[in-house]
């Protein structure tokens, strides 16, 4: 029986029906604001409330996008978000393996500290680093560059935490029937036990594609005009002379457009391995 | 370092509690998943990165510079599409005729303009041509980074007004360029409906005061002015018409210490934040839009704003009017006069070619044609003023007229920090946090010990 | 023959493994944080190069600085007044979701739209509709939340609760989908026992589903709590520190301290207290529900 909460059908509709009115009433207000966004980002002029007869002055125009790409580099802006994030994501996903799996078969000295070291980072809020990582990037040449958004996230903690958690799952047979048919150490780890991780492998990649496309502290301390990304880009847009709100509103869709695109993709599966643990006797 | 976000990471972490619990037995079901994801994440990557790469040519412009040419770097802030087309076309004419040239703009904005500047001449690397915002001038010139243009300016000191601001020292170290003053903007058929009369605008504060409570009668489809929030930057261009007006002013003679507690500046402050009582209060952009909306009666704004409303769907009918007296017969109608001034580094790696790169930008056509495309309305170049476009404007000529009578802020070096403490008194006195008084006091003493500091 | 053993553990190439991990986080974790507590003591100016060793000056000037205090006020209010609210509102939503109700799925993915959106993006958007003018504004003056002249992030009184109110609104979606993972491994034959002893709805969701929950929901507090201590981005492209100082927060008290008026000694100290601040929150929350895990076992 897949049941998911406490009513089984035939209950009172009622209470039912006034519960999914709410849920409904709730759901337009989650996504009134971005309709909204949309709405002013097609049309000429924003309109302040209550200014009467004429909701939409200037009418409809696709103008705003168009002159997105006069009045700024966004194609740049969006290459770069798109770059560091593709980057970013494939660099952690060979990392946090590497060392989720170093930590989950491996045994070495300190074991238990390195460990520890992982999770404190996950627990020590990062804004904390900035002014002397800020300090770092610019000694190291790297300010403005794309080295700068990548390399100090190459490894996330906790797609260490991830991997190594996933990988004790497993029995070591496999390791040791690998070995017993003379495989070498490289290709039991990329032949045999990645393929086996491509599900947290997965996941990981997701998350880290949506966080640091959204990501927005690091890159505006590190980064100028050259290697500028999106949300940076948003944010300073308003110092621009040109800016009205129906451009700015036009940025910001086209910003959010690939993460929402990534959720319709993926949505299913990252609901279903959320569900997956439901469906069991 | 890593994102903040990480509580989102969690999520995985949740996830994970589902995929691990018996990993043996998900042997198949995972890889099915897996495999789905896989494929759609290659797809998607691929994707994606075919996407960006058109965005990529659609937005690409690059310049790359043969040996043998040399580059003379051009730091701006003209990125609005109109303005930046003049730009490069004033470039491209001054590359005809310099062969073997090439200038490569670089766009800044004002939020972070400043500090890039700041860390370019840290870093040693300045670009040829740069162009200032008139109020930070005198802090580059103190740190000895910019060239003297003394020799510049005497030579062409009647064709340009707006020099003031780009003297340090008995030095001249800046070529103004595009300046820009602040004016009464007045909506003449809210005016009309309050029984006033635009064409007799208010030139007193006690009338300006007046007006704003006719109006703000039709509250709240009509406000009677709008005042400035708390923005950087914003907020103490609209404050100093008031202060230099009823003749109070910020820095003493000698520029040791600060003026602004002076009798004359708290009445200016005092009547500030009554006017500013009265208003419809928000930041410079909500009130542009408002009053082209037809929504505010009156306003302080730029030459921009002119622009705004010629561009605007169903603009009001509108004009200009000069600062007011504070009373009759006493003050004066000084405004707040800032502008784009081009400063040469010490450190420019081609300063010869920047300089006539520079004339070339501050030329009668050019500077014209810079003012048609952003609506501006006080080139620096009289020449350029004195073309028709202007005169014959009735709103473009009452801008002149105030250029005449208006002020820039001392060049000090200091001055990013005074602005700071000027903008924070004002801020503290309009939500009554202090009162004028205190906070005018307040701000002489800090500015005073900022100005000893070192 | 092959060496066994290297499948038990055996340390060959463990380094080689380890490598990008502690590389990463000598480099740009612990160096830092050293750095950091080190700049803390000095009195760094990076535009004039200046540096002079000051000792333990800035941290007691710190609790002196009025600005200081009134962003560490804030920031408390703001992490007081979000978290309890979040978490009950993500639980309700996910109660709401796990229900065998049609268009489920559209509801998953509505409440979670959002959170997926750029932070900067919800700010901007926020911006415009809190505006005097702006949709939310009007709605709020109507109900009398809202001076009707003053937008709501220009009004003292309810600037801070209005970046309260989009940060529970952009949030919320994310952790109904953490309590909607544990709710859906609450084994389902409790509640048909529940059923047969006669319990009502309430009393199933009292008894038999919130004690399952708690070890998430400690989790979501956590982690919110966290998240909440640093919030930034939503200041600083909204209100920039807020009406006279309304809105500032620690993290933007040290950016402004750090990266605008580059007194970055003093700036690296106010980092320094609220990384304590929030390592003791994280550490008490932490055994309270680690206490609690050694419990349940």
């Amino acid at each position: 029986m897949i049941g998911n909460g406490s009513h089984t059908i035939g209950r009172a509709r009622w209470p039912d029906r006034i519960i999914w009115l709410g849920l409904f009433l709730i759901l337009l207000l989650m996504i009134a604001p971005f309709v909204w966004m949309f709405v002013v980002s097609l049309s000429r002029e924003v309109f302040w409330t209550p200014s009467g007869k004429d909701w939409l002055p200037g009418g409809w125009s696709l103008r705003n996008f168009g002159d997105l790409f006069s009045v700024l580099p966004f194609g740049r802006y969006f290459f770069n978000s798109a770059f560091v994030a593709v980057a970013v994501t494939g660099a952690n996903i060979v990392f946090c393996f590497l060392v989720g799996y170093a930590f989950a078969r491996r045994t070495f000295p300190l074991k238990r500290t390195a460990f520890f070291s992982v999770l404190a980072v996950l627990m020590v809020p990062a804004y904390v680093l900035i002014i002397p990582l800020f300090i770092l990037i610019n000694k190291l040449g790297w300010y403005d560059t794309y080295l700068a958004l990548i390399v100090p996230f190459a490894v996330n903690p906790l797609g260490i935490v991830l991997v190594r958690q996933y990988v004790s799952g497993f029995p070591r047979d496999l390791e040791y029937a690998a070995e017993v048919d003379g495989a070498g150490a490289l290709r039991i780890i990329f032949g045999i036990i990645m393929p086996i991780c491509r599900p947290v492998l997965a996941v990981l990649a997701i998350q880290v594609f949506w966080l640091n496309w959204n990501s927005f502290l690091f890159p505006f301390i590190f980064t100028d005009q050259n290697v500028r990304t999106l949300p940076v880009a948003l944010a300073m847009f308003r110092g621009y002379q040109a800016v009205d709100w129906p451009h700015l509103f036009a940025a910001a869709s086209l910003a959010t457009v690939p993460v929402i695109v990534l959720f319709l993709f993926f949505q299913r599966h990252i609901i279903s391995g959320l569900t997956a643990g439901a469906v069991k006797g | 370092m890593f994102d903040p976000s990480w509580q989102r990471g969690s999520f995985i972490v949740s996830l994970s509690f589902n995929l691990t619990v018996s990993p043996t037995a998900q042997y198949n079901e995972p890889h099915k998943v897996a495999e789905i994801v896989r494929e759609l994440s290659m797809r998607f990557s691929k994707f994606l990165f075919f996407v960006s790469c058109c965005f990529l040519l659609a937005g690409c412009s690059g310049q790359k510079s043969k040996p043998g040419e040399k580059t003379v770097e051009f730091w701006q802030f003209w990125t609005n599409p109109n303005a930046k087309a003049v730009i490069e076309n004033a470039v491209a004419e001054y590359e005809k005729t310099h062969r073997g040239v090439k200038v490569k703009i670089t766009d800044l904005t004002w939020n972070d303009g400043h500090q890039k500047i700041v860390s370019a001449f840290a870093a040693g690397r300045p670009p040829d041509l740069l162009e200032l915002g008139s109020d930070w001038i005198a802090e580059f010139a103190a740190e000895g980074v910019l060239m003297d243009l003394s020799a510049e300016a005497v030579k062409t000191q009647d064709r340009f007004v707006g020099w003031s601001a780009a003297i340090y020292n008995d030095k001249c170290y800046a070529l103004p360029w595009y300046l820009g003053t602040r004016v009464l903007f007045i909506n003449r058929k809210a005016a009309e409906t309050a029984g006033l009369n635009p064409e007799q605008p208010p030139i007193t504060w006690g009338q300006l005061l007046n007006w704003t409570s006719a109006m703000n009668n039709f509250r709240p489809s009509v406000y009677g002015f709008g005042a400035n929030a708390p923005e950087k930057h914003r907020l103490y261009k609209k404050f100093l018409p008031f202060l230099w007006s009823n003749g109070g002013r910020i820095l003493s003679e000698d520029g040791n210490f600060s003026d602004i507690d002076s009798d004359l500046a708290i009445t200016a402050l005092e009547y500030y934040v009554k006017l500013v009582k009265e208003s419809f209060v928000e930041k410079q952009s909500v009130l542009d839009d408002m009053f082209v909306q037809g929504r505010l009666g009156m306003v302080f704004s730029g030459d921009w704003l002119l622009k705004k409303l010629r561009a605007a769907h169903a603009p009001p009918d509108y004009s200009v009017a000069l600062v007011p007296y504070p009373a009759p017969g006493r003050g004066a109608q000084i405004s707040f006069a800032g502008g784009e001034y081009l400063a040469i580094p010490k450190k420019a790696k081609e300063p010869v070619l920047a300089l006539q790169l520079a004339r070339s930008l501050r030329n009668e056509k050019n500077s014209t044609n810079l003012c048609i495309a952003t609506g501006g309305a006080t080139p620096a170049n009289v020449a350029a003023a004195a073309n028709p476009y202007f005169s014959e404007d009735p709103n473009r000529s009452v801008f002149i007229r105030q250029l005449q009578s208006s002020r820039t802020p001392p060049p000090h070096r200091k001055w990013v920090y005074i602005e700071q403490i000027i903008e924070e008194a004002i801020e503290k006195a309009m939500y009554e946090k202090l009162t004028p008084e205190e906070a005018l006091y307040e701000a002489a003493r800090k500015i005073t010990a900022r100005l000893r500091e070192d | 023959m092959r060496k066994l053993g290297w499948a038990q553990g055996h340390s060959t190439g463990t380094f080689g493994l380890l490598l990008p991990w502690l590389f990463t986080f000598a480099l740009f974790w612990l160096y830092p944080l050293a750095h950091s507590a080190f700049l803390s003591l000095t009195d760094y100016n990076p535009l004039t190069g200046a540096f002079r060793l000051v000792g333990l000056r800035h941290y007691a000037r710190l609790f002196s600085d009025p600005d200081f205090l009134l962003a560490l006020k804030n920031t408390c209010i703001f992490v007081i007044g979000t978290v309890p609210v979040t978490t009950a509102f993500a639980l309700f939503l996910a109660l709401g979701v796990n229900r065998k109700l049609p268009l489920r799925g559209l509801f998953r993915a509505g409440y979670f739209v959002p959170t997926l959106t750029a932070t900067v993006v919800v700010a901007l958007l926020f911006v415009h509709l809190y505006a005097q003018g702006g949709y939310l504004h009007t709605l709020a003056s109507m109900l009398g939340l809202a001076e009707a002249d003053r937008g709501l992030l220009l009004s003292e009184k309810t600037a801070l609760l209005s970046v309260m109110v989009m940060d529970i609104w952009v949030s919320a979606g994310y952790y109904m989908l953490l309590f909607l993972a544990a709710l859906q491994q609450v084994p389902q034959d409790l509640y048909a026992q529940a059923e047969l002893c006669g319990a009502s709805a309430w009393q199933k969701l009292r008894f038999v589903t919130l004690p399952l929950i708690k070890q998430i929901t400690l989790y979501v507090v956590l982690i919110n709590t966290i998240k909440s201590f640093q919030i930034f981005t939503e200041i600083f492209v909204m209100t920039q520190g807020g009406p006279v100082g309304a809105t500032s927060t620690v993290v933007y008290f040290v950016y402004r301290e750090g990266f605008e008026k580059f007194r970055m000694g003093y700036a690296s100290a106010g980092a320094y207290v609220l990384f304590f601040v929030i390592l003791l929150i994280s550490i008490v929350q932490a055994r309270f529900f680690g206490f609690f895990r050694r419990a349940d076992s």
